[in-house]
Order: C-alpha cells, then sequence, then structure tokens
C-alpha cells in the first residue's frame, strides 16, 4: 500500500492556545517595554561592494600619495620616496611650455634640497640604504660610498635639477620672459650654492665621499649659474636689438629658416660647422694664458654634446640632436667668454694660490698642534682620527696644486675648500680629545677625593713642584709629557690639585672622538663673564673658569 | 501603538498557534508548560524585535528562538513526545473519537524513530516548516536538511511496513 506521508501526519491536531493564555501574552507584549525599531539590514549588491573597496583603497592611496609628495620628510631610503619621484615624473609630463618646466625643475631642486637638509638634520647614516658598500668605504675612509649614500645623492640631485631648468630657459622665446625668468633662477641658484655649502661644512667629515659629492653638485650648480647668466646677457642683448625670439640666439641665422622647418640636412650642416668652431677653439685655448682649463672643460662638453647630436641625428631624431646642438652652442660660447678674459684668469689664479697657501698654512698648524699632543697624551689612539684625516688633507692639497698647475681653477679650489674642511674637522677631533682627557682627569680626582687621598699627599710629577698656580697650570697643560714634562701652550688657570696628570694617561686610552664636542679656533669665552681668552696654537681649553 | 509593537503583534496572530503547538508536541503534551514557554519565547522575542530583519522570513526566526528556548528550558535533557512519559493523553480542541485513535496510533509509530528524525518531520509536516525554514532553525544546511527529512521518511515507512510516497 502507497500513500503520501502527509496523510500520516493527517490525524495530528495542532492545538491553539486557550483565549486566556493569548490575552495574557498580549497583555505582557503590551506592557513591555518597547524595543527599538528593527533596522533593516542593508545588503549591498557586488557593485557597489566593489565601489566601495574602490573608493576606500582610492582614498587610502592618495592620502599615502599625498604626503608623500608633499612632505619634505620623505627622503631617499623612505619607503615613500620612490612614490614621491614617481609622482613628480607625472606631474612633469603635464609641463609643456618651456616656462612650467623651467619653473618645475627649479621646484624640484628646491625640493631636493629641503630633503637634504632634513637628511642632514637626521643624521642620517647611509645605512639605511646599503650597509655593506658603505661601511665599506667608511672603513676604508675615502672609498665611494657616495653611489648610495642618500645626501651624497641628494646633493647630485639638486645639481641636476638645476641644470635641467637651465637647459629649458633656452627653449624660451621671449627675451622679456627670459630676462624674468633667468633672474629668478640665478637668485635660487645663489640660494642653493650657498645651501651646499653649509651642507657641505655640517655634514659629517667621517664620510669624505660626501663631501666631494657636495663640493660637485656645487660645482654643477655654479657651472648652472654661470650658464643662466650668459643665456641672460644674450637675452638682454637680444632685446636691445629688437629680436622678439631668442630661442636660437646661439645660432646667428637671420633670416634663415626656423626651428622648426629645420631638416635633417640643415642640422647636419650645422653639427660640422658647430664641430668646427669648437675646433677653432680648442686652438685658441693653447695660446691663450687664461683660464684655459675651465674653457678646456667645457669644451670636452661640447664635443660631447656635438657627437650625441650627431647620434641622435643620424637615429632620425631630429628635434633631440637639434636639442643637444644648442646646448653644444651655449657651452661653447661660455668656454670662448672665459677664454677672452685673460685679465680675470690672472685674478682667479692668485685666488686660486693664496687660497691654497693659506690653507696649507693652517694644516702645516694644525698637525704641529697634533704632535705636541700626540707627545703629551698617554695614549696616540685617540688621535688616530685626526692623524687619518691630515693625510686625506695633504692629498687634497696636492690635487689642488695640481688643478692649479693644470689651471683648472675651479678643480683646484674644490680641493683647496675639502681640505680646509677637512682641517677644521681635524682640529675638533684634537678639541675633543683634550676636553675628554679634562673630564678624565676630573673624575680622577674626585674618585681620589672620595677615597681620602689629599692632592698633596700624591707624587709630584715630573718637573712641576705643584706649589703655586703657575706650575700648577703647566703641569696640567703638559700633559705629562713621556720624556717627562715638556711645557705645551698657556692656558687659563685650572682646579685645585690637577697636578695628578700621571693618572690621566689611562683614562684617555679607548675613548671615540666626537666631532661636536668642542668649538672652533682657540678663543674662548667665559660664558659668565664674558671675558675672552686667546690661545696659542696648542688650543688647550681651561678646565675651569 | 508603536509601530514595531503593533508590527510583532501581528506576527504573534499568525504565529502564535504554531510556537504553541511546537513546544505542546515537544513538552510531553503537557499544556501549561506549553502555554508558558509559548508566552515566554514571544517576550523575548520581542525584546529582540530590533534584531530581526524585516526583509527575511519571521517563521524561521521566532521557531529559531523557540528551539533554543526549549533547549534552554530542558537544559540539555532532550525534549520526548513518548506517549509512555505523558501525564495524560491530551484532548486537543475538537478531536473525535476515531480521529483520536488514528492519531494515537500514528504517534506510537513515529515514536520509534530516533529523537532528532521525530523533531525534524513534525518540523516538516505538523509545523508547516519548509526545508529552507527547518535549516535555519536547526542551524544546517538546506541540503542536509533535506537528505535527513528524506531518511526520516525512509525509517518512518519501514516502521509502518507500507512504501510511503514522499
Amino acid at each position: 500500500m502507497k500513500r503520501r506521508i502527509e496523510s500520516f501526519f493527517a490525524p495530528f491536531p495542532t492545538p491553539t492556545l486557550s483565549p486566556e493564555r493569548d490575552r495574557q501574552i498580549r497583555a505582557a507584549l503590551l506592557a513591555a517595554p518597547t524595543p527599538t525599531m528593527p533596522v533593516p539590514s542593508w545588503r549591498p549588491s557586488i557593485v557597489p561592494r566593489f565601489a566601495l573597496a574602490f573608493a576606500a583603497v582610492l582614498i587610502a592611496v592618495t592620502s599615502v600619495s599625498g604626503f608623500a609628495y608633499a612632505s619634505s620628510g620623505v627622503t631617499r631610503g623612505d619607503v615613500l620616496y620612490p612614490v614621491k619621484r614617481t609622482i613628480e615624473r607625472v606631474e612633469g609630463v603635464w609641463q609643456r611650455t618651456p616656462i612650467a618646466r623651467v619653473r618645475f625643475h627649479s621646484k624640484l631642486a628646491l625640493r631636493r634640497f629641503a630633503e637634504l637638509e632634513m637628511l642632514l638634520g637626521q643624521r642620517v647614516t647611509t645605512d639605511r640604504v646599503s650597509f655593506i658598500p658603505v661601511a665599506r668605504a667608511a672603513s676604508s675612509g675615502y672609498g665611494n660610498g657616495s653611489r648610495h649614500d642618500p645626501i651624497s645623492l641628494t646633493a647630485s640631485d639638486v645639481a641636476w635639477e638645476t641644470s635641467a631648468a637651465v637647459a629649458v630657459v633656452v627653449e624660451i622665446a621671449d627675451p622679456a620672459v627670459v630676462k624674468e625668468v633667468t633672474t629668478v633662477l640665478i637668485e635660487r641658484q645663489e640660494r642653493l650654492e650657498d645651501g651646499l655649502m653649509r651642507a657641505a661644512r655640517a655634514v659629517g667629515i667621517e664620510r669624505v665621499s660626501r663631501v666631494e659629492a657636495i663640493a660637485q653638485a656645487i660645482e654643477g650648480v655654479r657651472e648652472a649659474s654661470t650658464t643662466t647668466r650668459v643665456v641672460a646677457a644674450e637675452a638682454a642683448a637680444a632685446a636691445a636689438r629688437g629680436v622678439r625670439d631668442v630661442r636660437r640666439t646661439p645660432l646667428p641665422r637671420p633670416g634663415g629658416p626656423t626651428p622648426q622647418s629645420l631638416d635633417a640636412v640643415t642640422i647636419k650642416q650645422k653639427i660640422i660647422e658647430e664641430r668646427s668652431e669648437a675646433l677653432a677653439l680648442g686652438d685658441d685655448l693653447g695660446a691663450v694664458d687664461g683660464e684655459s682649463g675651465d674653457a678646456a672643460r667645457l669644451l670636452r662638453r661640447v664635443e660631447q654634446k656635438i657627437s650625441a647630436a650627431d647620434v641622435a641625428l643620424n637615429a632620425g631624431d631630429a628635434e633631440q640632436a637639434h636639442r643637444l646642438l644648442d646646448g653644444a652652442i651655449v657651452l661653447r660660447k661660455n668656454a670662448k667668454h672665459f677664454v677672452k678674459v685673460p685679465e680675470r684668469a690672472e685674478e682667479r689664479q692668485r685666488g686660486v694660490q693664496e687660497d691654497i697657501v693659506a690653507v696649507r698654512e693652517d694644516l702645516a698648524d694644525a698637525e704641529e698642534r697634533l704632535e705636541v699632543l700626540r707627545d703629551t697624551l698617554s695614549t696616540s689612539e685617540s688621535l688616530a682620527g685626526a692623524s687619518e684625516l691630515v693625510a686625506v688633507a695633504h692629498e687634497k692639497l696636492a690635487e689642488a696644486a695640481r688643478g692649479l698647475a693644470a689651471k683648472e681653477y675651479d678643480r683646484a679650489q674644490t680641493h683647496a675648500a675639502t681640505a680646509g674642511l677637512l682641517i677644521d674637522r681635524m682640529v675638533k677631533e684634537m678639541d675633543g680629545v683634550v676636553e675628554r682627557d679634562d673630564q678624565t682627569e676630573e673624575a680622577l680626582e674626585a674618585d681620589v677625593e672620595r677615597e681620602g687621598g689629599a692632592p698633596e699627599e700624591r707624587p709630584a710629577p715630573t718637573g712641576a713642584s705643584g706649589e703655586d698656580e703657575d706650575d700648577d697650570r703647566v703641569d696640567r697643560d703638559v700633559r705629562t709629557p713621556k720624556d717627562g714634562g715638556t711645557a705645551g701652550g698657556a692656558a687659563e688657570k685650572g682646579s685645585a690639585g690637577r697636578e695628578g696628570s700621571e693618572s690621566r694617561r689611562g683614562r684617555v686610552k679607548g675613548q671615540r672622538e666626537s666631532w661636536d664636542a668642542m668649538g672652533d679656533g682657540a678663543t674662548v669665552v667665559n660664558p659668565e663673564t664674558g671675558v675672552r681668552i686667546e690661545f696659542d696654537k696648542e688650543y688647550l681649553r681651561p678646565l675651569a673658569w | 501603538m508603536p509601530l514595531d509593537q503593533e508590527a510583532f503583534l501581528r506576527y504573534y496572530e499568525v504565529f502564535n498557534h504554531r510556537i504553541y503547538t511546537y513546544f505542546w508536541y515537544r513538552t510531553g503534551f503537557r499544556r501549561e508548560t506549553a502555554e508558558d514557554l509559548t508566552q515566554e519565547v514571544f517576550l523575548k522575542a520581542f525584546q529582540a524585535f530590533a534584531s530581526f530583519d524585516c526583509q527575511r522570513s519571521f517563521a524561521p526566526w521566532i521557531f529559531r528562538i523557540a528551539h533554543n528556548h526549549l533547549v534552554n528550558h530542558y537544559r540539555g535533557q532532550r525534549p520526548t513526545i513518548s506517549l509512555e512519559e505523558a501525564p495524560e493523553l491530551p484532548a486537543p480542541n475538537r478531536i473525535d473519537v476515531e480521529h483520536r485513535m488514528e492519531w494515537e496510533r500514528a504517534l506510537r509509530h513515529l515514536d520509534t524513530l530516533p529523537s532528532d528524525e521525530r523533531d525534524l518531520l513534525l518540523l516538516r509536516y505538523v509545523d508547516q516548516l519548509t526545508h529552507d525554514e527547518i535549516a535555519d532553525v536547526v542551524g544546517k544546511r538546506t541540503i542536509a536538511v533535506r537528505v535527513a527529512v528524506h531518511r526520516a521518511t525512509k525509517r518512518l515507512r519501514a516502521v509502518l511496513g507500507e512504501k510511503v510516497d514522499v
């Protein structure tokens, strides 16, 4: 027999609530506190859900990118730095007019400099980017660590953006606009040059390659500044002649074809002409006793640009070839400018010579002081850094001298300046050693006093009676030389009972120098009385006022 | 009268007897107990009415509350509809003697099934819930409920000694 299952359950009764209980329940429900209204759950369809996720991601990306772009705190080595540079590249694509591009590159130069300041302010070590090559460079002292150094790279970026801005200036047609733009550019270039000089002073001398990178950046900015001034002068001259389009100012072709209509044959002809001009200028350089070093350097770049223009033309890129040729012409005129003023060259040579002599004298003084310290301190380990700096400073001076002989005055001056910076650091190094030595002595005296030993109970140092202040001062300043005592330089009166300099020997040993431990120079001012005290070349600092 | 209260009372009018029937079968046909549980469940549901999704069916929601309330009521002891445990045979409203005898016979057959299968069949054919609604109440997937109901039906058919067309 077969029947549906529903028929099986058909006899099952479905009882109902009694009316009395039903009323009770209704009354209970009416008396119950009203719950809040049900909130219909919102179930977004798949499209709004994706839209929501997309919007959230977009907001997050925009926020992070905006922060990365706007913040000068995002520097090389930061995770967001590639984002920042990418946004800048995209921004650069939208700069269509030459004026906009000049402004853009100039702005980027300032931004790079702000990043450089930030990096120097943070005292960022190169370890953030790549530890090993920089550590190796630092350990060797003078290796090329700049390739991975954010400070060095950022300094190079400053120079690059500055040059890029100047390179676009030649594309501006209106001489009045050129004058206006170049005025702003020159002002900014001066600021950048000063800023880079400050950066070079602020940078830790332990990164010699970093100092050199900044020096190269300074040179790059100076070169860009020179070019800017030439372009500005030519634009002014063109404006005076009534020329409205100065884009082709380096190309003297009145009535000739417009830049847009220059075909490959014409460009090739111009390349040949420019090459002959450059060769002629090169011949002139040998006969002129002026700044031929700088002119020769510029001329080499002219030749490079001409070759690049030739290559671009052969590759079918006439526009690029034309641009390179224009750059070559500007540079050639710049080089010619140097050759035409031998009197300025002589003056420059004299100035560089004086710089080198002055730095050399400073180095000799510093070396003399180093020798005295080496004799008076018990160990020369703490002076190892200063000794290394002496060697590098000698090397830089030698390079400066070679640059002077080759009439490459910019290079000579840069090396001389670097040597000067090294000497400054060396002096600070030695000041730090002396200060720590004094602190060690004070700590030793405090220990002795705590132990109950009177200063006069200690054996008097060799060559010092310890009975009067003068003798006491001599003892302290002499630093108890190993040979039994040789008077060092004069210094301010020290605190009583400093004759225990024998005990200082071991305290200095093994201490690491600090670059910023002491002030500059040999003049110390008492902060309480305002009294200035001049010291001799040993630069010994008073232990107490 | 607030809107939510009015809405809930409408739901109550539809489901009060069904919930009472649910408890009546699962409390050994004890009328007082079933009524008490029904009242408690509706009061509890009213307080939780804010969490009810108006776009969904009310039946699985209220039966789910009833199911949980019953579990709490017995505190782990499974509800039973065994005739032997019932204090007295129920006296449903307006049920004739022949009908009552047939029902008692069906109950004895149903009582031979495992309690979970018996409960599923009651939910399906007495409480008139769909497979989807039963799945919501017992917290299982629909396909699992469908298979379980089918197996229970086959077992009941075997008990009855006849082929039951589901």
